[in-house]
């Protein structure tokens, strides 16, 4: 159970970096980026059904293939995005890109059902094929598990290193703080916002992969998901580091009550923690008063 | 065929009234989805009522139905008034994922209840007993009173100056507070207006159906009444009505015709317009999103 708990966390903490960077560069919810999650998902499911059908990888090198391809496809999907709808927004109205986000959610639920639809008819929910890879275990973890706590750890730690480390996260910080200023000092700034969109979209396909292998892929499973990672963004102060400890906190304890009190109680006390939490402190836990905000 | 008209001009009378709610919301700068929960809590705290009077008929016919209104509006009522201090504590977009949040747990939490019919659903029946489709045309004529009066105060309100005040609040709030305007205050108390409008409407909506069910009121329904009053323009109260007649019709009609646009070689598999009209649907918002005004800068 601690483990599942666990990978849950990591699954938010995830999609909580995607939200993070979304809403720091273009201060935008970004409603689509839990359908870039499923999206990363489908194109998981499709590696390991295309290996699986012609004799290709398959076990846990599959299985690695499918988390690769489904950060690949989540990254192309969320720059496409950025570039395609939201960029042509920037200086209309706050509800355009709103909109834009609630549509681009849609379609791609739409397509995903879609694309299920024309694989095979019947129910639109699918089950990883794994083969061996579910059955090898490491430390009690299953390879699902090991490896959705590795991309966790890498993750944040390759996130930090672009963000402390580069001129690239020097450049997004200051996005961040200040879109129009950077402008004025002709830095490249959308081609600095549609990358963090990418990275953010590459973390969120990986890890959506890992998500349906664990439980199961639907063209809808994005939806809660990113919704709760996004009020993980917002409890962890908007910060990135914020918005991972927040994921990771609000999915731990969803694992935890999930095996204590079942799926429906899970949703209900989880709403009302973020909520309390929300009330008592709107400017989030790990704001520190900074005016930074990647 | 007359019961079907009926039911198209209360759908439409329904998603206008919380369309409207939801502009009236949006135009004073927040972004809520919990109008479909607020309908839930309104259906379902008339709905135990009717069900109460039917096991134990102390308040039959009329009475019954007047006592389920003002359970929806008291219910409404405490609910909006808890919401409320949630909604203009947080910011921004931030708004529309915490209320979302919040239609998600009131389905869960229905879904859970006995009590309630859980996720099949709750069924009344002997509400007053009249002709089915006297009765449809009936509460559709109450629905459609009830908008007109909406858009009357609407439009009276906006007359009177409150327009241009929550124009102000919505585009810089910090403006209207230095000028003197308590904007927490303002959005608190049309938050939960609007919240026992939706909770009134919900109660209409389980009156005409007889049947509440939790998936009536999701995350999608959520959304839809949010587009609905997007559509159009957002000053006037029009719009919204626009928004929630056009979204609700016409795929109400692509229903209709039987047509089939084949996917691939095997004609069997075949997905009908009514499957693909979730894609247009959202071509359409995203389509809304680039006719949006341009942003203001006060």
């Amino acid at each position: 159970m601690l483990s599942a708990a666990f990978l849950i966390g990591a699954t938010f903490a995830l999609l909580a970096v995607g939200y993070s960077v979304a809403y720091s560069s273009m201060n935008m919810v970004n409603f689509a980026h839990g359908e870039v999650f499923m999206s990363g998902g489908l194109a998981g499911y499709f590696v390991l059904e295309l290996g699986r059908n012609s004799g290709g990888p398959h076990g846990v090198i599959g299985f690695v293939i499918a988390v690769a391809t489904g950060g690949i496809v989540g990254a192309l999907i969320a720059f496409a995005l950025q570039r395609l709808v939201y960029r042509p927004l920037l200086h209309r109205d706050r509800l355009s890109l709103v909109l834009a986000a609630l549509g681009a959610s849609l379609f791609l639920q739409q397509m995903g059902l879609l694309l299920l639809r024309l694989q095979g008819s019947g129910s639109s929910e699918r089950t990883m094929n794994l083969g061996d890879a579910d059955r090898i275990q490491v430390l009690g973890l299953t390879t699902v598990e090991c490896i959705g706590l590795f991309l966790l750890i890498a993750s944040v730690c390759v996130v930090a290193w672009l963000i402390e480390m580069t001129r690239f996260g020097i450049r997004l910080r200051a996005i961040a703080f200040s879109v129009d200023a950077l402008r004025r000092l002709k830095q490249p700034v959308d081609v600095n916002i549609g990358l963090a969109f990418a990275l953010g979209g590459f973390v969120a396909g990986a890890a959506g992969v890992v998500y349906a292998a664990q439980y199961s892929l639907s063209p809808f499973m994005g939806f809660t998901p990113g919704i709760k990672a996004f009020l993980a963004c917002i409890v962890g102060g908007r910060s990135i580091y914020g918005a991972v400890l927040g994921g990771f906190a609000i999915g731990v304890t969803e694992g935890l009550l999930s095996g204590w009190l079942g799926s429906a109680w899970r949703d209900v006390i989880t709403a009302a923690l973020i909520m309390g939490v929300l009330v008592a402190k709107p400017e989030g836990l790990y704001s520190f008063g900074k005016p930074r905000t990647l | 065929m007359m019961q079907l008209a009926a039911s198209y001009v209360f759908f439409c009378a329904f998603y206008s009234i919380l369309a409207l709610s939801a502009a009236v919301l949006i135009r004073c700068g927040v972004l809520s989805l919990a109008h479909s929960a607020m309908a839930a809590v309104g259906a379902y705290a008339s709905i135990s009522i009717w069900l109460y009077s039917n096991s134990a008929p102390v308040v039959p016919g009329l009475g019954s139905v007047v006592l389920g209104f003002i359970a929806a509006f008291l219910a409404g009522a405490v609910v909006a008034i808890v919401l409320g201090i949630l909604v203009v504590r947080i910011e921004g977009d931030a708004v529309l994922v915490a209320t979302l949040l919040f239609v998600e747990a009131c389905r869960r939490l229905i879904e859970m209840s006995d009590h309630l019919g859980g996720s099949v659903g709750v069924a009344v029946r002997s509400l007053p007993d009249i002709d089915a489709s006297t009765r449809s045309w009936l509460i559709g004529a109450v629905a459609c009173a009830g908008l007109l009066f909406l858009v009357s105060a609407f439009l009276y309100l906006c007359r009177s100056g409150v327009g241009s005040i929550l124009d102000t609040i919505r585009h810089n709030a910090e403006i209207a507070e230095a000028a003197g305007f308590n904007v927490r205050k303002i959005r608190y108390v049309l938050f939960v207006v609007c919240g026992i409008v939706a909770a009134m409407a919900g109660s209409l909506y389980a009156l005409f159906t007889q049947y509440v069910a939790p998936s009536a009121f999701g995350w999608d329904s959520a959304i839809l009444i949010f587009v609905m009053a997007l559509v159009g323009e957002k000053k006037s109260a029009w719009g919204a009505i626009l928004g929630g007649c056009v979204l609700y019709i016409v795929p109400q009609f692509l229903r209709l015709p039987d047509w089939r646009i084949p996917l691939g070689l095997n004609s069997l598999n075949a997905i009908s317009v009514a499957e693909v009209w979730p894609l247009i649907y959202a071509v359409i918002i995203m389509g809304m999103a680039r006719a949006q005004p341009q942003a203001r800068h006060e």
